[in-house]
């Protein structure tokens, strides 16, 4: 082929492709939706990354905290000093020697003390005392960094005030000159203070110089100290009237309140000297700005008289009442009665308070709480979650750097950020998976549609070879035709894969994605797309061109493809068999689930969507096989019958290859759309479920935090009287609120105590919840037996228990009403809806309140009379407008913890995935009707026209295509949904652990009714538009060419 | 069955213009006779047996076949008046690919709705020697061979008017005379007019008569010399 031939080809090309457009537009459409919907996909996984950073870190209320860990100044300090006074000679031997001081006022207790001398020093066996007494050190290990471990000596507590002596000797093993400190590694550290602390570390800083320093740091947005400390009640009176409760004493400035905007100045102003007062503790005292109010400390000789410089609304201030407790960090508790000063005050007058305080035998152990809370610049962190944890980890370490050894440091956007990283890496390969089988129809698209079209143009072919075009000649133009309708497609589908993935995600996330990112999404999903669909085009064409006609038109008749001849859709069922049966017996679909408590994302076993993807291929190519099969088999033979239905049964019958290819493209289609469809249907009814079991039941219904409300068991009563609700249960439950002991072991328990009755018919129990039993059994067990405790499984496990025998339950343990219950077990269960940390045991509520009367509910579960969102919502509006706000009370819904779960990141992006290839796959199938009936149209224009010639009525010829169509179509739409069904069961299964409760597959009649329909209608549309085309043909010319 | 065509006219628009590829042809065949319309390529042939074919209808002017003036009839009438009326032959078989021979004269014998006995399309190939190629489809004879079942197929609803539009233009001349004098076998055991366009001029000159199509026009219509 020479070059300058190229521009007559491509303009001969260009011609065909504009003089026949059908041609041109089916395939184009076809490449259009493949591209788009890789394309989508890829900009989704882009708009969807660019918000997830922001979505992980937009909760926090607080990124980084430093905890003081001496609060009320001094501390535990180490000093180290050796006798040497220049250069060490070989077998010289030093001693060394440590001071460990605690200038602290409370005991610091499991002090371990670590020091280890260089290389180039040995430490003497037998030299090491404490406190001035010998180390027991076997002769041979130092004491203090034994082992491989290098493990230091635990020296127990050490009381306010001690001081422990401990000295060592060490011999040079070469001659040594060394530096200041011998060039020993030597630290403490403690149960309050985790983080080992080295010897002679710098004197530690205060709250406002730390907070200075750390505020220098690059990509530190603000670092402000905070102080509080929880007083008991009554500590603040405005004259005769003091606030009942306790009261927490803040400290913060108002460059504070500021940032924290979540602490709402109602009134007045936030000054030195002065006091901001909750609206509760204004109220229970009736002040106002300008009022004094007095702050009884314990310690303090006289009340604090401050004046009151304003209100504040506190109810939303996380930053200030998120629990400080590491197992508790979201947990919200709320003190209603709030003073807040400034820290100077704090520190000039409270802190000598609590410090007098503290150092009475017997005197106040509530120390406060003293940090500096730490903004990072969150508009700087990158989109990606994982680029923002290292950014953050980089923060927190500069953080950690600034006068270290006096505090810990609680990295909550670095915890978050794990997470989220975890959840988005799994959320992209899981989308890319999910994106592979769009990319898969929009080659299957392509080839299919350039196999129709090579058919199509085998007669231009022809007449091309005869008129002196060479091979080579069809091979190039071929390449230009696929090239040029691939990169339209391409360039089109990749405009339609933006605008989708803008229309799912809306523009504000995709326009937050980075540049870079777009574009090299750009660059994948048009660039693949071309490869993939450019390929398949050419090659679909390249072969049509080797093919001699005669041979061609034979090969339709007589021989299989080669999948078929190779047997290759019942190997790839088998390795789908096999692989699924691996997976069972290797436990694979249960995967990990997240935990925010423990940092870890979802754990998919992505490998095995392998198996979604072989059962789609496998089924549909056997579905494929079969259907071949079928129509072999229909009638043949001289004695015609119905004129059309012989027709079609014998144009069926010996061209079943080109009838069953159209109908594995069509399969491949619908299977995939059904597949999501049911997938997600199942999601959705899974989250669902998942929402009420994490809830309990419809409601739940709870003190509102921010008020002194509390319900009795009465309040079921009441709550029965509302609106929509059938029935509700009272429920007692606390984490850690009780010990459980067998004979064998202990450990503490998060114990719910629940009306087995109406816990039965309000919560949301399954039977498989429950070992060996369901949930009637258990409960009605539990009625029964009000000495009876159903135990989780883990429980009986850990203190070897098996049912019917004896345990004691510590019941309200910690606090001054525990008691101690003797009770028998009942049962086992493996979880139980409402409680999301998960029970340990379930009692009887009037056992409880037998063995602690002073017991009240903690919540109410409440039942709604159907499952319909409207009678919900008239719940929760006749709930709320019931109680006034002194009668405040916390409602929960189903709904909002549904919603609460989908904003998370893979649900929210797993809802728009879905959709998108629902979407398209839904146009994707009517496209593969459209090339099909239009191929056949393409093909057989001269059957068409000759029928006519022989007297076939338009209406009979519409009949005769429509049929033909239709039955593929009908096939395809059948054994999709087979294949579907399969897939999605598989889907479900991969993505097992999104869930909390085994998913159920949910089949959307009405979503499956709605793509046959449209299959069918499409198939109707695209043949009456096809025989309508034929009767357009003229039969003249058509019959006498050659 | 008599042919009248009367003044007509036959235009296509193009986007090079109107074509005008029957202009004001008038011709009449009587019952029985065998016609060969000959002329240059684009003459207008093929557009001739399509109307009297009623495969197309005339801009202007009108067609009769027998009784029929199937110039005004409904593409309903004219499917039903191809159907049994009519017998068509192309240069190209026009088999139905998917259908064995067999199946294509049965095809063509249950197209005629009337129930009249006609011949049974397998003594029809053994008349015409292809009884052992019955269930073959086309693409398995030869091109003589699956002419000559083309032949069968137009012959099968015994129709007034056989329609041959260049039968022998891809045949050698042994089997372009074997084709010929098939139709003409055929025309004179079913007492049939036939019309055959062609560039043979052997062929034509077998025919009754000879008609002369140039740029639209009947340009002579001399009576032509039977052959031998």
């Amino acid at each position: 082929m020479r070059i300058r031939r190229c521009p007559v080809l491509a303009s001969y090309v260009w011609r065909d492709l504009v003089r026949n457009p059908r041609r041109s537009i089916a395939t184009l459409t076809g490449i259009t939706l493949g591209v788009g919907l890789f394309s989508a996909v890829l900009f989704f996984i882009d708009g969807s990354s660019a918000s997830m950073t922001q979505r992980a870190v937009q909760p926090l209320p607080i990124d980084i905290q430093r905890m003081l860990t001496a609060p009320l100044g001094g501390r535990l300090q180490l000093g180290q000093s050796t006798d040497v006074r220049g250069p060490v000679a070989e077998g010289q031997r030093v001693t060394v020697r440590l001071e460990l001081v605690n200038g602290t006022a409370a005991a610091a207790n499991e002090v371990v003390l670590r020091s280890e001398p260089p290389d180039e020093f040995a430490y003497v066996a037998g030299s090491a005392t404490v406190r001035g007494v010998p180390v027991e050190d076997g002769l041979v290990d130092n004491p203090f960094a034994r082992g491989a471990a290098r493990t230091g000596l635990n020296l127990g507590t050490v009381e306010p005030g001690a001081t422990v002596r401990v000295s060592y000797e060490v011999q040079a093993r070469v001659p040594v000159t060394p530096a200041d400190g011998l060039g020993l590694r030597t630290s403490f550290s403690s149960r309050e203070v985790v983080t080992p602390v080295p010897a002679n570390a710098p004197e530690p800083l205060g709250p406002d110089e730390l907070a200075t320093r750390i505020s220098r740091i690059a990509g530190v947005a603000s670092a402000d100290p905070l102080s509080f400390v929880d007083v008991p009640g009554p500590a603040v009176s405005a004259g005769p009237v003091a606030a009942t409760g306790s009261v927490r004493v803040f400290a913060f400035d108002a460059g504070y309140q500021r940032r924290y905007d979540d602490i709402d100045l109602v009134d007045g102003v936030l000054r030195p000297g002065a006091a901001l007062l909750s609206l509760e503790a204004a109220d229970a005292l009736g002040v106002e700005v300008g009022d004094g109010v007095d702050l009884a400390l314990p310690g303090a000789a006289g009340p604090l008289r401050l004046e009151v410089s304003g209100t504040a609304d506190l109810r939303r201030a996380k930053a200030l009442f998120y629990s400080r407790q590491g197992r508790h960090l979201e947990e919200f508790l709320y003190s209603p009665y709030s003073v807040v000063i400034d820290p100077a005050t704090f520190e000039d007058s409270v802190v000598p308070a609590l410090l007098a305080s503290s150092a009475v035998l017997g005197g106040e152990r509530n120390g406060p709480v003293r940090e500096v809370d730490i903004r990072v610049e969150r508009s700087r962190l990158d989109a990606d979650p994982g680029t923002a944890l290292e950014q953050t980890t980089r923060i927190a370490a500069a953080v950690a750097e600034v006068a270290p050894g006096q505090d810990y440091l609680v990295d909550n956007v670095s915890n978050t950020l794990t997470v989220a990283r975890e959840d988005a890496a799994v959320a992209k390969r899981m989308f890319v998976f999910l994106g592979v089988p769009g990319g898969m129809l929009a080659a299957v698209l392509a080839g299919y549609a350039g196999a129709v079209l090579a058919s199509a143009q085998r007669r231009e072919q022809a007449i091309l070879r005869v008129r002196g075009a060479g091979a080579r000649h069809l091979t190039t133009m071929l390449a230009i035709r696929s090239g040029a309708l691939t990169a339209a497609g391409a360039v089109v589908g990749l405009a339609v894969g933006l605008l989708s993935a803008v229309a799912v995600l809306g523009v504000e996330a995709v326009s937050r994605a980075a540049v870079p990112s777009l574009l090299f999404s750009g660059l994948v999903g048009a660039g693949g797309g071309f490869l993939a669909a450019g390929y398949a085009l050419y090659a679909a064409g390249r072969a049509a061109i080797r093919r001699e006609i005669d041979a061609d038109r034979a090969r339709l008749f007589s021989r299989p493809p080669l999948w078929w001849r190779a047997r290759l859709d019942l190997v790839a069922l088998l390795c789908v068999g096999l692989l699924a049966g691996l997976a069972v017996r290797a436990d694979a679909f249960a995967g990990t689930p997240g935990s925010v408590y423990e940092a870890r994302g979802v754990g998919l076993n992505l490998w095995l969507l392998a198996l979604p993807l072989g059962a789609w291929v496998a089924g549909a190519l056997l579905a494929g096989r079969v259907f071949a099969r079928a129509v072999a088999v229909l009638p043949a033979g001289p004695s015609f019958g119905h004129v059309t239905a012989g027709i079609v049964g014998r144009s069926l019958r010996r061209r079943s290859w080109i009838a069953a290819q159209g109908m594995i493209v069509i399969c491949l289609v619908v299977g995939a759309v059904t597949s999501v469809t049911v997938f997600t249907a199942s999601y959705d009814e899974a989250k669902a479920a998942d929402a009420r079991f994490t809830l309990g039941s419809d409601l739940k219904v709870a003190p509102d935090p921010t008020t002194s409300r509390t319900l009795d068991g009465g309040f079921a009563d009441e709550l029965r009287t509302v609106d929509g609700i059938a029935a509700a249960t009272p429920v007692v439950y606390g984490v850690e609120n009780s010990v459980v002991r067998s004979t064998r072991n202990q450990d503490v328990a998060n114990v719910a105590a629940v009306d087995p009755a109406t816990f039965l018919d309000v919560a949301a129990l399954r039977d498989e919840n429950f070992v060996g039993t369901t949930a009637a059994e258990a409960l009605t067990a539990l009625a029964d037996d009000p000495g009876g405790v159903l135990l989780s499984a883990e429980m009986a496990e850990f203190v070897s228990v098996a049912p019917g025998d004896r345990v004691r339950v510590l019941f309200a343990q910690g606090t001054d009403v525990q008691a101690l219950s003797e009770m028998r077990v009942a049962g086992l269960f493996d979880r139980l809806p409402a409680f999301p940390d998960g029970a340990d045991a379930m009692v009887n509520i009037a056992h409880q309140a037998r063995v602690v009367p002073s017991t009240l509910p903690d919540f109410f579960l409440a039942r709604t009379v159907d499952r319909r969102p409207s009678t919900l919502a008239a719940a929760v509006t006749d709930l709320t407008g019931r109680t006034g706000a002194d009668g405040r009370v916390a409602v929960e819904t189903r709904e909002t913890t549904l919603a609460k779960d989908q904003s998370s990141l893979a649900a929210l992006n797993i809802r728009g995935l879905l959709t998108l290839d629902a979407g398209y796959g839904l146009a994707m199938a009517v496209v593969a009707i459209g090339i099909f009936v239009f191929g056949l149209l393409l093909q057989r224009r001269r059957e068409y026209v000759t029928m006519r010639a022989q007297g076939l009525q338009s209406a009979e010829i519409r009949t005769v295509i429509v049929a033909e169509a239709g039955t593929v179509g009908l096939a395809a739409c059948v054994a999709g949904i087979a294949v579907g069904l399969a897939m999605a069961v598989f889907l479900v299964g991969v993505l097992r652990p999104l869930f909390v409760l085994a998913p159920d597959l949910v089949v959307p009649v009405p979503g499956i009714l709605t793509l046959v329909l449209a299959l069918l209608g499409s198939t109707l549309v695209s043949s009456s538009a096809a025989s309508s085309l034929v009767g357009r043909l003229k039969p003249t010319e058509l019959l006498r060419d050659e | 069955m008599d042919l009248h065509v009367d003044a007509v006219s036959v235009h296509h628009l193009t986007a090079s213009g109107t074509v005008r590829a029957l202009d004001g042809v008038t011709l009449s065949v009587p019952a029985g006779t065998s016609v060969a319309v000959v002329g240059p390529s684009g003459g207008g042939k093929s557009t001739l047996l399509g109307l009297l074919g009623g495969l197309d209808v005339p801009t202007a002017g009108s067609v009769r076949v027998g009784a029929e003036v199937i110039s005004s009839f409904t593409d309903r009438q004219r499917a039903a008046f191809r159907r049994s009326k009519v017998g068509f032959v192309y240069q190209n078989d026009n088999l139905l690919p998917f259908l064995t021979v067999v199946e294509n004269l049965a095809l063509q014998r249950a197209l005629v709705r009337d129930h009249r006995p006609g011949p049974d399309p397998l003594q029809l190939l053994a008349r015409l020697g292809l009884a052992d190629h019955a269930d073959r489809v086309p693409d398995q004879l030869s091109g003589g061979q699956r002419q000559r079942v083309a032949i069968a197929r137009a012959v099968v609803p015994e129709p007034g008017l056989l329609l041959a539009d260049e039968p022998t233009g891809a045949l050698d001349p042994r089997n372009a005379a074997v084709v010929v004098d098939l139709l003409l076998e055929v025309r004179q055991h079913l007492g049939a007019t036939l019309v055959m366009a062609t560039h043979d001029r052997t062929a034509a000159s077998r025919m009754d008569r000879l008609v002369e199509l140039r740029d639209g026009r009947v340009d002579a219509d001399p009576a032509v010399p039977r052959a031998g």
